[in-house]
């Protein structure tokens, strides 16, 4: 385990709310290019037309796998954010449970 | 009917729909890159070990690193396909063009054109028994029948290349696994990405080769070159300033635990070494743009070249070395951001204290020898800040501006005279002893400011050419005070610092 681990937990929400941000941006170029595929097919009717479409629902596919997997990194470095302030927490209740169970020891007297 | 449908339906395509949603592509293609450009920033910022260090955050910046490497690959197959795209905008204009005018021939010929485009009701050849004029009518409507069958057979022709770049363009795609609109498994895509095969480091004298050299390389492939070639990528004109920085954080670190313990590198590794610990614990963004231990040339900008909007490049005069002078000379760039901040609040600024030449001493300072290796060096050094944002992406271009002082004004001159236009927007002359460049009109940036004064005898020297001194120069004058000495243009006292600021922030007009 690295000697060093910090996380200046405010900042790494602040990026991951930008990268939030790069999907959703990548989704609506996801959509244009289902839409522009379609559009394909409308303007060269028959086989050329089909196969532009699928050019077209291609780009999009592709567009969607970005989109889609930078919201999957962003959601689960958010779930990793919330599982620090977690464990941070957890770790302050426990840490305050020993120092009242301590306190209590000591206030018995022998 | 054909493989590629009728003349009347290739005659109805609508290719302006056609070349709109593929110039709409083509949008789409050209963001992706400025979109890995801040995701490769974001990941950067990410990793850094004051946001998050630790197993964790070295994982997490590798997942935004294997993405950004990944829209590479999608970036490079959408151009591949969108070239395809092209052809076929460029096959089925022609398509339609024959078809119309197939259809036309056959109408003016009176026959009708099959789903295979050739020609139905041609009439019988003549016969003996038919007079003159009849013959040469029926001749003429049998040709213009045959010629509507051959325009049908070339839109035929045109409309099959229509097809197969239509069915190509799907190609690129494909190869990465992907056919639907819908997603596909990221996993599967990213082991279908061709293997790297970076292409050499390219010569450093071409700034525009090296910046498209580097905006080719994916997330990974720039980390490795960083971590293989961190002197090239160093001194690398073109490629943006954090991977540089990165690169010259490197060879500094380096150059700190070999070097022996005293000589002139030594002392310049450790002035900048000091400025650069300074800065970054202050919270103030320095990036190490230069550093040539050897030949003594070091540049650290103040602020993020990479994301400035207005961008200052400081060119000293003599007696100015790393060693003895850098914590000065990157207070006075330091003073020209807070000076171009104050003069258009919430600009981004970022001051290149630029020490990318050995500066003559008081014993040589008459010699133009300096300024002529140190013009072309300085021409480099602003064109390749200008491509690396260039390809970048398609963002907003920053105003820079050369603030050169001295005999750094020489300097200038003589990068002006460097072959190509210099890349500056404005030029400012701070007691100039003349430049080999010629008058303001001459010297390639739209606007020429100068600063001169009374009490600055270097100011009216003209040893090397014209200077602001000179009436006629043509400059945008800057305010001085009478009793401004040479070394004071920065002074936060005196008047010009303001004036430079607002020059350098772009709002002084023409005043």
């Amino acid at each position: 385990v690295s000697h060093l681990i910090a996380v200046q937990l405010d900042v790494l929400g602040g990026l991951l709310a930008e990268l939030r941000l790069l999907g959703v941006e990548l989704g609506e170029d996801q959509g244009l290019g289902a839409v522009t595929g379609a559009s394909l097919e409308w303007a060269l009717t028959g086989p050329v037309g089909e196969e532009a479409a699928l050019t077209g629902g291609a780009w999009s596919g592709a567009l969607t796998t970005l989109a889609a997997r930078t919201l999957a990194v962003a959601a689960t470095l958010d779930a990793a954010l919330d599982a620090y302030r977690t464990a941070d927490l957890g770790l302050a209740d426990e840490i305050a449970g020993g120092r009242a169970g301590r306190a209590g020891t000591r206030a018995v007297p022998q | 009917v054909t493989a590629v449908g009728t003349i009347g339906q290739l005659a109805g395509w609508d290719v302006a729909q056609l070349r709109g949603g593929i110039g709409r592509l083509g949008q789409a293609a050209d963001r992706l890159q400025p979109w890995r450009t801040r995701l490769d920033a974001l990941g950067r910022r990410l990793g850094a070990a004051d946001c998050w260090s630790g197993p964790a955050g070295q994982v997490a910046a590798a997942a935004l690193v294997e993405l950004s490497t990944a829209a590479s690959g999608v970036a490079g197959a959408l151009v591949a396909s969108l070239s395809d795209l092209h052809g076929l905008a460029a096959a089925a204009g022609d398509a339609q063009e024959w078809a119309l005018g197939a259809l036309a021939a056959a109408e003016g010929a009176g026959v009708t054109l099959d789903d295979t485009g050739l020609a139905v009701g041609l009439p019988p050849a003549p016969t003996a028994t038919m007079a003159g004029d009849q013959v040469a009518d029926v001749l003429a409507d049998r040709q213009a029948g045959q010629l509507a069958a051959a325009r049908a057979a070339e839109a035929l022709r045109a409309a099959t290349r229509a097809l197969a770049c239509a069915v190509d363009a799907q190609q690129p795609l494909r190869r990465l696994g992907v056919v639907t609109p819908g997603p596909v498994d990221f996993g599967d895509l990213s082991t279908r990405l061709p293997p790297a095969t970076a292409p050499p480091v390219p010569a450093p004298d071409d700034a525009g080769r090296a910046a498209a050299w580097w905006a080719g390389l994916t997330a990974a492939e720039q980390l490795a070159e960083l971590a293989a070639r961190p002197a090239a990528i160093g001194t690398l004109d073109g490629v943006p300033a954090w991977a540089r920085d990165r690169a010259n954080r490197s060879q500094l670190a380096a150059a700190l635990r070999d070097l022996p313990s005293t000589g002139e590198q030594r002392a310049t590794a450790e002035a900048v070494a000091t400025q650069l610990a300074a800065r970054d614990r202050g919270g103030h963004p320095v990036q190490l743009l230069q550093l040539d231990l050897p030949a003594g040339l070091v540049a650290v900008a103040v602020g993020d070249l990479d994301t400035a909007a207005a961008v200052a490049v400081l060119v000293p005069g003599i007696n100015t070395t790393p060693d003895d002078d850098l914590p000065g000379f990157l207070r006075e760039a330091a003073s020209v951001s807070a000076a171009a901040e104050d003069a258009a609040p919430g600009l981004a600024v970022a001051t290149v204290a630029w020490l990318g030449y050995r500066t003559p001493s008081v014993a040589t300072m008459a010699s133009p020898r300096a300024a002529r290796r140190a013009g072309p060096a300085l021409d480099r050094a602003l064109d390749g800040l200008a491509a690396a944002r260039a390809a970048s992406g398609p963002g907003p271009v920053p105003r820079t501006t050369v603030v050169a002082h001295s005999y750094g004004t020489v300097v200038a001159g003589r990068a002006v005279r460097a072959p190509g236009r210099l890349a500056a927007d404005a030029l400012v002359l701070l007691g100039s002893p003349g430049l080999p460049g010629g008058e303001a009109a001459e010297l390639e940036a739209g606007e020429v400011y100068g600063a001169w004064s009374p009490a600055d005898p270097v100011s009216w020297l003209q040893w090397f050419g014209d200077t602001p001194a000179d009436p006629s120069f043509g400059d945008l004058p800057l305010p001085v005070e009478l009793t401004e000495w040479h070394t004071e243009y920065y002074d936060a006292d005196r008047p010009t610092l303001a004036a430079i600021g607002q020059v350098v922030a772009g709002v002084r007009g023409n005043g």
